[in-house]
């Protein structure tokens, strides 16, 4: 305040008129007298800048630019993105394609990712259990046939020949020396014969000494010959074996070739499905023997279909089917745990032993969202052990990689599956709270880089004549989308009102589309109970009060405890060193305000304000910050040219909860001053207010609650006229007060004043005019001085 | 149940032993032809002879080990594989409800069961050793795939016919190949005929000595059934050392 101003008499504060109260919605001024009658809002009102960041973030193709969509929960972010990015119609980001597992017959730990055209992953996977249908009918029927059973005769017969005419020629050699071959259960013998019988042992000793050692060397060299023939045996024998494959090869690939060039043939575009196939054709070319194994019921071909589950290597896990899609994929994951994000490996237990093989690979929501978009719930992807670093090191790979916990800390030995990675081409929004995106913003390195849009989602709109008609619409929008009754314009009118309240702000609405929707939904089950066939300005207040009451029992105790005078709050009279501040108590969607005294005490010091509060860690930093300013502020207004010789101590009394802000600057100011120069303080008055160091008044927070809690005491003791609440004049735009406060305001028993300095506050308090403050102050401090001095010289003088 | 009067098949169980296949392929023969099965355990008759002599050793099959031949060695291997045998087509006669016994016949040579009284059909596994399984079923497979019969080369044809015949109509057999010497006469044919069974006829077949010797060492048929008679005129030497190398199970109807 300049000297001129100090120098002209101040004029009496007016409370503030009744229409600066409320921000009436006049239904007569709203151009319709039934939502029926609106068109639904085809835009999104008042979200022009989160609109352009949105649309910017999904058509920019570069990597990282991914979108962040902040807004506080209910404000309607999901709707956003469901009307930008429609599922039937959203842009692809790349290919959309098909995704399959297959068997890598070469590793098979090491499954094959297929990409395919739309619609041929199922396809593939029919065509391959019907080649598999088609050798299970035509492989056994091969092997059966008399060729192939004559050929299996033939090489049989050779080899058998091969041995009887080896053997037949070494026991001819040996007959011709009188000697048998003899075929023993496990082998061959060689024994002497004499007439064609086996010579007996006495006939052999009875033989010449030169007849026997020429017997047994004959018999010796014969075994060395039916060694050497023997040893042929082996080598035949795996000769055999392996003409019997190749013959085994020869009849399978008469049967196998056609199938699988079919099969080729379909799919001679797709080089990867190609070279699959190729891998396919061998294998099955290998194994065709398991394809012959056939069963009594094979003969129907429905078994034969059964059947086709024996042969789970050639299946194909179609991982991915987008056949049915009109446009790209638009995935919204509201489970987004890591493995639901990138999907995982189902393992099945055989004999008490867990396993597990390509079939059982599960997609997640990238593996659905790729080539399109995948909306995730920040908080939720946050709260999901591993799904953060998940998500973030998938983009930043660009490709999916399907692992499990399990296997990345290396705490099981069952069989694992390391799937050959797909590549990822998707676009993630993610949505969540400011706070959260901010704090991302500032802990997270690798957020920015990834997360480049932020779509930031307004929670209001200004309040005008057009914004009011467009809220209707959106009013209409959810009321056809809810199935709700329709709104009278008394209903639209009461819906608005409260729009402003809610936000606490009379020039401006609130967007919050969650919390209008339930206020709508409660007015309709209001109105429906009634019979009513629109919602009208009282089934809203209805709901508004309804809502109000299910939470209000803390209030009710609150303000009982203060009418019982358990709570010291005095509402009539004058005092010194107190005052009536106001507290709000913000209990999540509720809030509600409440006086509580402020004191302060003023001796010889050395110019500290104690704040009790802070002493004992009940005081904010911000409450702490006020105190100082406040204690600054009188340093400068009554000392500013010598030592400001006071003490002083302020405290919120019987607040045993922890104090926090600083709207309590002004009441702080005012008790002081009053402890000070021992003023008494008006205690029908409430105060509230933000103060700087130059005595202006700042807003504050929860005005409307701030009035009402001391209006509810106030009436409850008994209006008497001189009641009322000083409030800053920047809060005066916030007003929104209740029905029952505007009565008693337009009856004179109650008054809202607004003040822009602490002078005005000041003089309301204490009805005394600055001059006569400051100078009583001034005066106060000046003995103080001296009994400062008188202080020091006693105490000098004992030195 | 077969039981302790039904005529039965012999089977001589020697040494050499015999697969488990065979036996159950004869168990469900003897079941479907309503006889009793007759075990006869046999010795190797000249296997025993080389077994005296004291310096006999034996070369194996199995990596052309030489080893002891003596008689107490053999005698155990003889017991091990004749037990195994015994016990096998045991459980399988227990199991399909056949009655069976055993008979000891030391020193009777193969071609000597031919002989026994009585009206016994005689089973002679196959001494084949080299046997190509081919991929596909054994179990949906019919036991025979291939049923070779001779006929026309006696007079005990008729018998023939019905063991075919029975085997035939018990979806035992896949196929039937009729070796006839002459024109197969229509009531045989009407007798061999069954759905889903294939029979094919090659007429004028021989049935001199020469042609039914080679037809047991070379043949093609997992078995074959032939008329007592037609193995008459067959020198007994000959006969045991065909019968001991041939190519497939040969019943011999009498």
């Amino acid at each position: 305040m300049d000297e001129q101003d100090q120098a002209m008499p101040a004029a009496p504060l007016s409370p503030l008129p009744l229409e600066a109260l409320y921000n009436a919605c006049d239904p007569e001024e709203l151009p319709f007298s039934s939502t029926d009658e609106l068109e639904p809002l085809g835009e999104h009102l008042g979200q022009d800048r989160a609109v352009e960041a949105l649309e910017f973030g999904l058509d920019m193709p570069h990597d990282g630019f991914n979108v962040f969509v902040l807004g506080s929960p209910g404000v309607g972010k999901t709707e956003l993105i469901n009307r930008l990015l429609p599922t039937e119609s959203a842009r692809a980001r790349g290919e959309v394609s098909d995704w399959c597992y297959v068997n890598n017959f070469e590793a098979p730990d090491q499954p094959l990712a297929l990409r395919l055209p739309r619609g041929m992953g199922c396809r593939l996977r029919q065509d391959m259990a019907h080649a598999v249908e088609e050798l299970l009918a035509i492989l056994p029927a091969t092997f059966q046939s008399d060729e192939y059973q004559a050929r299996v005769q033939e090489l049989a017969e050779e080899y058998q020949a091969r041995e009887k005419d080896a053997f037949q020629a070494l026991a001819d050699k040996a007959q011709k020396q009188e000697i048998a071959l003899i075929q023993t259960p496990s082998g061959y013998s060689l024994a002497p014969m004499k007439n064609g019988e086996i010579i007996a042992p006495q006939e052999f000793e009875a033989l010449p000494e030169e007849k026997r050692q020429q017997t047994m060397q004959l018999i010796e060299s014969l075994k060395e010959e039916l060694k050497v023939a023997l040893r042929q045996l082996p080598g035949w024998k795996k000769e055999s074996r392996e003409r019997f494959r190749e013959l085994n090869r020869e009849f399978s690939q008469l049967a196998i070739d056609p199938v699988m060039q079919e099969l080729k043939k379909a799919y001679s575009e797709f080089p990867e499905v190609l070279s699959y196939l190729e891998a396919v054709h061998v294998d099955v070319t290998e194994e065709a023997e398991s394809f012959t194994q056939t069963r009594e019921e094979s003969a129907i071909p429905e078994n034969l279909k059964d059947r086709v589950r024996e042969f789970p290597q050639y299946g194909v896990n179609v991982l991915v089917d987008n056949s049915e899609l009109p446009a790209a994929p638009v995935i919204y994951e509201d489970s987004p745990g890591f493995a639901n994000l990138i999907g995982r490996v189902e393992h099945i237990a055989q004999m008490g032993t867990l396993v597990t093989d390509f079939n059982l690979i599960k997609p997640g929501a990238l593996h659905r969202a790729n080539g399109g978009y995948l909306i995730l719930d920040a908080d939720q992807v946050l709260m999901n052990p591993y799904a953060w670093l998940t998500l973030k090191r998938t983009l930043k790979a660009g490709e999916i990689r399907i692992q499990s916990l399990e296997q990345i800390f290396s705490v099981v030995s069952t069989v694992q599956l390391q799937p050959e990675p797909m590549p990822l081409e998707v676009k993630v929004i993610l949505t969540g709270d400011r706070y959260l995106y901010h704090l991302l913003q500032h802990y997270d390195p690798q957020f920015s880089s990834l997360f480049k849009v932020a779509a930031d989602m307004s929670e209001e709109v200004e309040r005008s004549p057009a914004s009011t008609l467009l809220f209707s619409r959106l009013i209409r929008t959810l009321q056809q989308r809810e199935g709700l009754l329709p709104l009278d314009r008394s209903g639209v009118a009461r819906t608005i009102e409260h729009a402003a309240r809610h936000l606490e702000d009379s020039e401006k609405l609130s967007l919050h589309r969650g919390r209008l929707g339930n206020l709508l939904a409660e007015s309709d089950f209001r109105a429906r109970r009634e019979g009513a066939d629109c919602i009208s300005s009282h089934h809203i207040s209805a709901a508004i009060e309804a809502a109000n009451h299910r939470l209000d029992q803390f209030r009710e105790k609150s303000h009982e405890g203060i009418l019982r005078e358990i709570m010291l709050v005095q509402t009539q009279g004058m005092a010194v060193g107190q005052v009536n501040g106001l507290a709000v108590y913000l209990l999540g969607d509720y809030s509600f305000g409440k006086p509580t005294r402020i004191s302060a005490t003023a001796r010889l010091g050395r110019g500290k304000v104690l704040d009790i509060e802070r002493e004992v860690d009940l005081g904010g930093k911000i409450h702490s910050k006020a105190v100082m300013i406040i204690s600054s502020l009188l340093a400068n207004r009554y000392a500013r040219n010598q030592p400001l010789p006071l003490s002083a101590s302020l405290a919120f009394e019987q607040s045993y909860g922890g104090v926090e802000g600083d709207s309590a600057s002004v009441a702080e100011l005012l008790a002081l001053v009053s402890a000070i120069a021992d003023i008494p303080l008006r205690q029908d008055l409430a105060v509230t207010g933000s103060l700087n160091q130059h005595g202006q008044v700042q807003a504050i927070g929860g005005v409307n609650e701030k009035i009402e809690g001391f209006f509810d005491i106030c009436e409850a003791r008994g209006l008497d006229g001189n009641h009322g609440v000083v409030i800053p004049a920047a809060n005066r735009v916030h007003l929104m007060l209740r029905e029952d406060v505007r009565e008693a305001v337009a009856a004179g028993l109650f008054q809202i004043y607004s003040v822009s300095d602490i002078d005005q506050a000041l003089e309301l308090f204490t009805g005394l005019g600055r001059d006569v403050v400051d100078q009583r102050v001034l005066t106060r401090v000046s003995e103080l001085q001296d009994l400062a001095r008188q202080f020091s010289k006693g105490k000098g003088d004992d030195e | 149940m077969t039981n302790n009067d039904s005529p039965r098949i012999l089977i001589p169980i020697d040494p050499h032993g015999i697969s488990r296949e065979t036996l159950e392929t004869l168990v469900r023969i003897a079941r479907q032809m309503n006889r009793g099965l007759l075990g006869l355990l046999l010795d190797d008759i000249r296997l025993q002879q080389a077994a005296a002599l004291p310096f006999t050793t034996e070369i194996t099959f199995s990596g052309t080990r030489e080893r002891s031949l003596l008689r107490d060695h053999l005698s155990q291997r003889t017991s091990r594989v004749t037990l195994d045998t015994r016990h096998t087509l045991l459980g399988l006669a227990e199991l399909n409800r056949v009655d069976l016994k055993f008979e000891e016949a030391p020193g009777l040579r193969l071609h000597t069961v031919l002989e026994r009284d009585g009206h016994l059909d005689v089973f002679f596994p196959s001494r084949r050793r080299w046997h190509l399984l081919a991929p596909g079923p054994a179990r949906g497979r019919a036991a025979i795939r291939r049923l070779g019969l001779l006929l026309g080369c006696g007079p005990d044809t008729a018998r023939v016919v019905d063991a075919a015949r029975l085997l035939i109509d018990a979806d035992l057999v896949d196929e039937s190949y009729v070796l006839a010497e002459g024109n197969l006469p229509p009531e045989q044919l009407a007798a061999l005929s069954h759905p889903g069974h294939r029979l094919r006829i090659q007429c004028g077949a021989r049935c001199d000595a020469a042609a039914i010797t080679g037809l047991i060492q070379q043949s093609p048929y997992d078995l074959l059934l032939l008329p007592r008679s037609a193995l008459q005129q067959i020198p007994t030497e000959t006969l045991d050392a065909i019968l001991d190398k041939s190519g497939s199970q040969v019943l011999v109807v009498n």
